[in-house]
């Protein structure tokens, strides 16, 4: 017997990475790396309410061997977390729908899903119930055992018996024997079937510490204070499919569906695809044909007379544009730009997109690339497979009423401020840290100066 | 009504290689384990004074319930309460 049939057949459907914030203790490339070592043959991360860890998690899975299987655990109004994992394009083209609505309806930092947009954008979703803050364990925990099969009918209706599954968990808790067992009856009385996962927060057990730190920075509290906001224990670190067996040893069936949902999620994301917004060009004209009567206006502006090599220069570029699909990036920057200067808010372009003359032109930037030689192959070239970029400075007075005038012209659904994840650097989190474990300022700050 | 010793009583018991406890020794009689009601862990205070148990809740065929937890630190078995 080799030891592709020893292992057991389990498969972690509920996994969360260091994106989620002040939660998750392990990057998703240490989770890819340990779920390898246990002999996982895929693996799900489910952070929550987003999909920040996403790409690098697939990028990680697959250098090592690895099936990802992308997901989130959301937080549905009125009813807590659901796990959803993407079951094809599609369903990865719901949970970004789905995490834009939930971030639109929540308040800043606090997303929330209202459950009327999950009925709406249900395709290609298989849904876990979630954890002790589900929808139908809470219920369970605080004796409503009605109430939580009424949440499962409604689940059900909503999402199919084949996309719904009741989520079991052991973390070797307390009420972990009641919860599981009245989960298995509600499963058997409803018609869904039932599914193990380890709710994993970190890769490793001893990764439970760094946990209950992050948990006291998050709640602004230390360690002696944090009480109950802390996990009972260290059960929720990455298993192998031999201790999940073990685990559920009396429920193979739980196990066996893990593998089951594991191979009906298949997302390739494709890196390398760009889907930019679109500018209606006036009626009759392509973005292509506007963006070459703009640069033909443009070059009789700039130039008296007009030499040969700025036309051959200017129609090398066009092509170069037309080529990539980039008229219509172009032609909103130079919207946005053309906006911020009607309002007299001082905008200019910067960067390597000094290079190209079509940007010259239409008035981004007001450097001549001819004049000094600069090379627009820097900017845009047909061999790197990579979106070029315009940097642009507005004058501090107006850059919201530019931020506004994107948002009422693009649209909300179309329109986002760049995310920057904040990572923590080493004195901050010396600092942090050390107001967890309660150590008094003028210590702390001693030790700082060290 | 339960007996809980504030200072849990070291006893000695026989587990198998699942930790789960088969019997134990405790007042010089053998009491062999009939059923476990229940198990969990606790592990917290890591940054005090570590505490790391697996708690067990046990049926014995000498008719006793009780609450035994093995300290998977010290590696020492304790009887902690005793249910009248």
């Amino acid at each position: 017997m080799g030891r592709e049939t020893s292992v057991p057949p389990y498969v972690e459907l509920h996994c969360h990475s260091n994106y989620s914030l002040l939660d998750g203790a392990s990057f998703p490339e240490e989770l890819v790396a340990r779920g390898r070592e246990l002999g996982m043959k895929a693996l799900a991360l489910t952070d929550h309410n987003g999909l920040y860890g996403a790409v690098r998690f697939w990028k990680a899975a697959q250098e090592q061997g690895v099936k990802p299987i992308i997901g989130v655990e959301m937080e549905v109004e009125g009813e807590g977390h659901l796990v959803l994992l993407a079951e094809d394009k599609g369903g990865y083209t719901s949970l970004c729908r789905l995490i834009s609505r939930a971030q639109l309806a929540g308040g800043k930092a606090r997303p929330i899903l209202p459950l009327e947009e999950l009925a709406r954008q249900r395709k290609g979703l298989i849904c876990l119930s979630g954890c002790h803050q589900g929808p139908i364990a809470r219920r369970l925990l605080a004796k409503d055992g009605s109430g939580a099969e009424e949440a499962a009918g409604h689940l059900l209706d909503i999402l199919g018996q084949e996309n719904f599954w009741i989520e079991l968990s052991r973390h070797y808790l307390l009420q972990d024997r009641y919860l599981v067992g009245e989960l298995v009856k509600l499963a058997r009385t409803v018609g869904l079937g039932v599914v193990a996962t380890g709710n994993v927060h970190y890769a490793q057990r001893e990764k439970h510490r760094l946990h209950d730190l992050l948990t006291c920075i998050g709640r602004h509290t230390s360690l002696d204070e944090a009480g109950q906001l802390l996990r009972t224990n260290s059960e929720y670190y990455l298993k192998s499919p031999a201790q999940m067996a073990s685990l559920f040893a009396d429920l193979p069936q739980a196990i066996a569906n893990t593998r089951l949902i594991a191979q009906r999620c298949n997302v390739e994301l494709d890196l390398s695809a760009h889907r930019l917004p679109r500018l209606a060009p006036p009626s009759g004209e392509t973005p292509s044909s506007l963006l070459r009567r703009l640069c033909q206006e443009g070059l009789h502006q700039r130039y008296h007379p007009i030499p040969e090599r700025a036309r051959r220069q200017l129609e090398h570029e066009l092509r170069s544009i037309e080529e990539a699909g980039l008229a219509g990036y172009f032609l909103i920057v130079w919207d946005i730009l053309r906006f911020a200067r009607e309002q007299g808010i001082p905008a200019q372009g910067r960067g390597s997109a000094a290079g190209s003359l079509v940007v010259y032109l239409l008035g981004i930037t007001r450097v001549d690339p001819l004049q000094h030689n600069l090379l627009f192959e820097r900017f845009l070239s047909p061999d790197a497979h990579t979106m070029p970029d315009i940097d642009i400075d507005f004058g501090h007075r107006g850059r919201d009423e530019v931020i506004e005038y994107v948002y009422s012209k693009y649209g909300p659904d179309h329109t986002a401020m760049v995310c920057n994840v904040v990572t923590y650097q080493p004195r901050l989190a010396r600092r942090e840290v050390a107001k967890a474990l309660g150590i008094p300022t003028d210590l702390l700050n001693q030790w700082l100066e060290l | 009504m339960t007996r809980l010793w504030t200072e849990a009583v070291v006893i000695e018991v026989k587990a198998n290689g699942g930790g789960q406890p088969l019997a134990f020794q405790w007042v010089r009689h053998l009491h062999r384990v009939t059923g476990i009601a229940n198990r969990w862990r606790v592990h917290t205070l890591w940054w005090r004074e570590e505490i790391w148990r697996e708690y067990f809740k046990v049926l014995t065929d000498s008719g006793l319930l009780c609450t035994l937890y093995h300290d998977l630190l010290a590696e020492h078995w304790y009887l902690e309460r005793v249910y009248d």
